[in-house]
């Protein structure tokens, strides 16, 4: 296992470099960028949370990585360097060798996206067929192994079974062993537990973050819900309509975040409001076709001004790792937090 | 909530835009404007038409297309130009009737079953199962030879073999409607069953059946053109597009144009509703929309 | 328990089983459950539990296969068509999908005020009137009424599904999932909405619910269901701090906690996953999945016993 686990010696710390992605979808009402120039690093063997609401680009932004925009979708701007690769400058040979393989991915449904007519071992060894040189005897244990290390029982049996006589969570255990198995150095999970329940959700996190540890894989995280973020990430970003507008450590996040929209959104859950009315955050995220002329937020945002209004904030450090696309400078939650309610 | 307003969305109802992408579609208006074009002509037959399409004219019989016979003539010298026009009429009525006996009988036998299931469920579908295990033409031609010939059996008969296509359809989206929200919310608020049928079920049931129906009247044309080829449909002076092909099918060698010409007039019709139904299916379906 | 308050609905031993094929389905088994006036009750459980199941059969959306439900006093079960439409006025509903909930070819005011047609309730214009009050109630400009479904939001809908759930001016409003399909930042807006009305207007909620954060956060008393059995059931704060169920402490641990400093390794998971509702466990249905489980527990049905406000069935409480 350790021999295979490393092909190439990474060079520094991250494993992938974001800067300033643009990803743009040409539509009838001209070309939107639901992904609007981000930036994010992803170090080694971290845990990487990217949150936001529904429409933020949080998704768009995981098909950018994946080569998996839909027709109309072209990356704009930016650069993706994975390892010493410019991922948007590869050939699609040297993108098949890299994508199942030292990137992987997997999907929040996991009955979709699994075949229904192929048993699931051998959509797993699929995988490993592409990838990797073994032999039929041993690509066959080494995905049993892998059912076993994701915790799926009878892994011998379940090898033969078809997708639909798993359930949901096991489904997506399957999922994650056809992602993990070669070993990947990034592994990206678009809302992998949303459609599971907590019980569900809680072994197959704690399984995920079990394994990720062992292999030192990277991962990044998209999800809408903080609570799992709170609960296995290492760094988060923030995302609200198309830019990341504040990134930090988790515990630095949580505990004093800096953006209005961040504090807004940690206010409105419902375990931070026990026992009276919720803070919430008015109105909605902007459409792409709307999207406001200076800081995106400002519409919703209780502290904006006509600065605000006016000019796009840039992101700056404001603490160690700590960084923020706002203008305003001051502790929201230790100040203003509380007379908000 | 006053930003939540913000969002400026056009007023427009479902059907406004159902017809916005129904006219951005190319093709399916070219077969509207063709199929308005095909209504106008028979509908005006009796002005264009230079000759009678009944009238008998031995001295001109067997003329290839000229500028006097546009298309030509037939055996008995009757212009072939004249009688497309007029079996416009006759065909393009024999068409939408036979479709809608279909539509109406098979919406009403595939809603109730639909909705009910059950045992009545069972007993309609085995029905329709039967209506489907018979070949289509010979189920045409029993029911007609059971009827009698006449542009009426012939409606009915093709009417009946189409009714499981709807039944079917109808049936299927029943099935998908009733278990929707909005469906159990009008039952909380009290409807009835009456009620939920007409106003939520069927309404949002129409647009594949609509598509269906200008899918089927072409081949509803070809199917009555079929029986009329056999001879057990429209019977002979009338003008009928299947007609014609059958009478024409004697001279097929030497006189090639007598089939030619009504093949034609099938063919563009069928097309034009063709290339309407996908347009409509299209502008039906939410799925495809951008 | 604390203050004994009028009792609204009342269901006992509801069990309602589907066939499908040869097997059945054993959705909601022989469950008690008793709403009081003016209180937020929430049924709590993880997909497959029955509790959706459950809150159709008090609404009446389905019979059930055994069992009778009592609203103020009176038994539903054995109304026949007529008198149940009189009463079925005062028990409405929220539903999960704001997506699915409403009529796409009718607009909002014809969808709001569709309730109010169907019982025959005011004129055209008294009904239109209605129509606007309501709109300014749940928070949507009456310039709207005409517009159609397709062109609001997902929380914009919610709230058009609360208006005509409030068209009838109902006592009781059963709400499933009703804030599940929404981003966090419009629940919060709907579920103050919610507990806003319920204020103003003294309704009973009936909250169904997979979210504990949300129903700790808005519910007076709750039931935890799994596999179609209510496992606990009181208070909800009591259940909260200090659950006696087993399985109500795996459900309460396995909820993700937005506390940087409560990671996923150092937390109690519970292994295993929900039997089949067509294959039920024996005893107590939990036995499959307890750590706690003993002999006892694979034979015999728990009984309830009562403490502190809540009650809950099982051979070896916490």
């Amino acid at each position: 296992m350790e021999e295979n686990k490393k092909t190439e010696p990474v060079s520094g710390q991250a494993v992938m470099t974001v800067k300033d992605l643009r990803t743009a979808l040409k539509t009838r009402q001209g070309i939107l960028y639901p992904v609007d120039g981000v930036s994010l690093e992803i170090p080694k063997g971290k845990i990487i949370g990217l949150v936001g609401e529904s429409g933020c680009g949080k998704s768009m932004m995981a098909n950018s990585i994946m080569n998996l925009l839909p027709k109309n979708g072209y990356i704009a701007e930016g650069s993706i360097l994975f390892q010493d690769k410019e991922l948007t400058a590869c050939s699609k040979e040297e993108r098949r060798k890299l994508y199942g393989n030292r990137i992987t991915l997997i999907f929040q449904d996991p009955m979709t996206s699994l075949n229904p007519v192929i048993r699931v071992g051998k959509q797993v060894e699929e995988v490993l067929k592409l990838h990797k040189d073994l032999s039929k005897e041993e690509s066959k244990k080494a995905v049993i192994q892998m059912f076993a290390d994701m915790g799926i029982p009878e892994p011998e049996r379940r090898y033969y079974s078809f997708p639909h006589e798993l359930s949901g969570g096991l489904r997506q255990r399957v999922m994650i062993s056809a992602a993990m198995i070669c070993r990947p150095d990034l592994l990206i999970a678009d809302e992998p537990t949303t459609a599971l329940d907590v019980t569900i959700e809680a072994q197959i996190l704690k399984q995920m973050k079990t394994l990720q540890k062992e292999e030192g894989t990277s991962v990044l995280l998209i999800t809408h819900d903080l609570g799992v973020v709170a609960e296995v990430c290492d760094l988060v970003y923030v995302m609200y309509a198309g830019k990341i507008v504040e990134a930090a450590g988790v515990g630095e996040l949580f505990h004093h975040p800096r953006h209005p929209y961040t504090e807004g959104l940690l206010n409105s859950l419902p375990s931070r409001n026990r026992g009276r009315r919720l803070r919430s955050i008015p109105g909605v995220v902007p459409i792409l076709t709307e999207m406001p002329e200076g800081c995106r937020f400002a519409p919703r945002c209780p502290y904006a001004t006509d600065a605000c209004r006016q000019k796009q904030p840039q992101m700056r450090l404001v603490g160690d790792n700590h960084q923020v696309r706002c203008v305003l400078d001051r502790d929201l939650i230790s100040e203003g937090g509380e007379a908000n309610g | 909530m006053e930003q939540e307003n913000k969002i400026t969305i056009k007023e427009e109802s479902y059907m406004a835009s159902v017809w916005k992408e129904f006219s951005k579609n190319r093709s399916a208006v070219a077969g509207c404007v063709i199929l308005i074009l095909i209504i106008l002509l028979a509908v005006g037959a009796d002005v264009i038409a230079p000759y009678d399409p009944y009238e008998q004219n031995y001295a001109d019989a067997l003329q290839w297309p000229s500028m006097k016979h546009l298309f030509g003539t037939d055996e008995f010298g009757r212009d072939i130009f004249s009688r497309v026009l007029y079996g416009a009429r006759i065909s393009l009525m024999v068409g939408v009737i036979s479709v809608a006996i279909s539509c109406v009988c098979g919406c009403i036998l595939g809603a109730s079953a639909g909705y009910f299931g059950n045992f009545y469920d069972a007993c309609v579908m085995r029905c329709m199962d039967v209506l489907l295990a018979i070949p289509s033409l010979l189920l045409n031609i029993s029911i007609v030879s059971a009827l009698g010939s006449g542009v009426f059996n012939m409606m009915l008969a093709v009417g009946i073999s189409n009714i499981p296509r709807y039944c079917r359809i109808m049936r299927a989206s029943v099935l998908q409607i009733k278990s929707i929200e909005y469906v159990d919310a009008s039952r909380t608020a009290g409807g009835s069953s009456r009620w939920i049928i007409t106003r939520h079920i069927i309404p949002n049931c129409l647009a594949p059946i609509i598509v269906q129906a200008t899918l089927s009247v072409g081949s509803a044309i070809i199917a009555c053109a079929g029986l009329s080829f056999i001879g057990v449909g429209i019977s002979a002076p009338t003008p009928e597009w299947g007609a014609m092909l059958s009478n024409g099918r004697d001279f097929l060698r030497g006189y090639s144009y007598i089939t030619l010409f009504p093949g034609l007039a099938i063919m563009i019709t069928v097309l034009a509703l063709n290339l309407m139904g996908d347009g409509l299916r299209d502008a039906f379906d939410p799925k495809l929309r951008r | 328990m604390a203050k004994e308050q009028e009792i609204l609905l009342k269901g006992q031993g509801l069990v309602k089983e589907f066939k499908s094929g040869k097997q059945v389905v054993h959705a909601v088994s022989d469950v008690d459950i008793e709403i009081r006036r003016g209180e937020t009750l929430s049924l709590v459980g993880e997909s497959g539990c029955g509790k959706s199941t459950l809150g159709r059969l008090l609404l009446g959306l389905l019979p059930p296969t055994a069992g009778k439900i009592w609203f103020e006093g009176q038994e539903l079960t054995a109304m026949d068509r007529k008198e149940f439409q009189k009463i079925r006025r005062d028990i409405q509903c929220i539903f999960q999908d704001p997506y699915s909930s409403l009529d796409p070819r009718l607009s909002v005011a014809s969808s709001i005020a569709e309730p109010l047609v169907i019982n025959k309730i005011g004129t055209k214009e008294s009904r239109q009137k209605r129509v606007e009050e309501l709109l300014k109630i749940v928070g949507i400009p009456v310039e709207y009424k005409n517009r159609f479904p397709h062109q609001f939001s997902g929380g914009q809908r919610q709230r058009i599904g609360i208006a005509r759930a409030l068209a009838l001016n109902p006592k009781l409003i059963v709400c499933d999932e009703p804030i599940s399909a929404l981003d966090v930042s419009i629940q919060a807006q709907v579920l103050n909405l919610l507990m806003d009305l319920q204020q103003e207007m003294g309704l009973t909620y009936l909250f169904i619910s997979h979210d504990l954060n949300v129903v700790r956060c808005i519910s007076d008393r709750i039931y935890i269901m799994y596999l179609g059995s209510v496992c606990e059931y009181g208070e909800a704060e009591a259940i909260f701090e200090h659950p006696r169920h087993p399985y109500t402490h795996f459900l309460l641990s396995a909820v993700p906690v937005v506390d940087p400093d409560d990671r996923i390794e150092n937390k109690d998971i519970i292994a295993g996953e929900i039997p089949s509702p067509m294959n039920p466990p024996s005893g107590c249905k939990f036995h499959t999945r307890c750590p706690y489980a003993t002999d006892i527990c694979k034979t015999e049905i728990p009984a309830f016993q009562t403490e502190e406000g809540r009650c809950f069935a099982c051979h070896h409480p916490l």
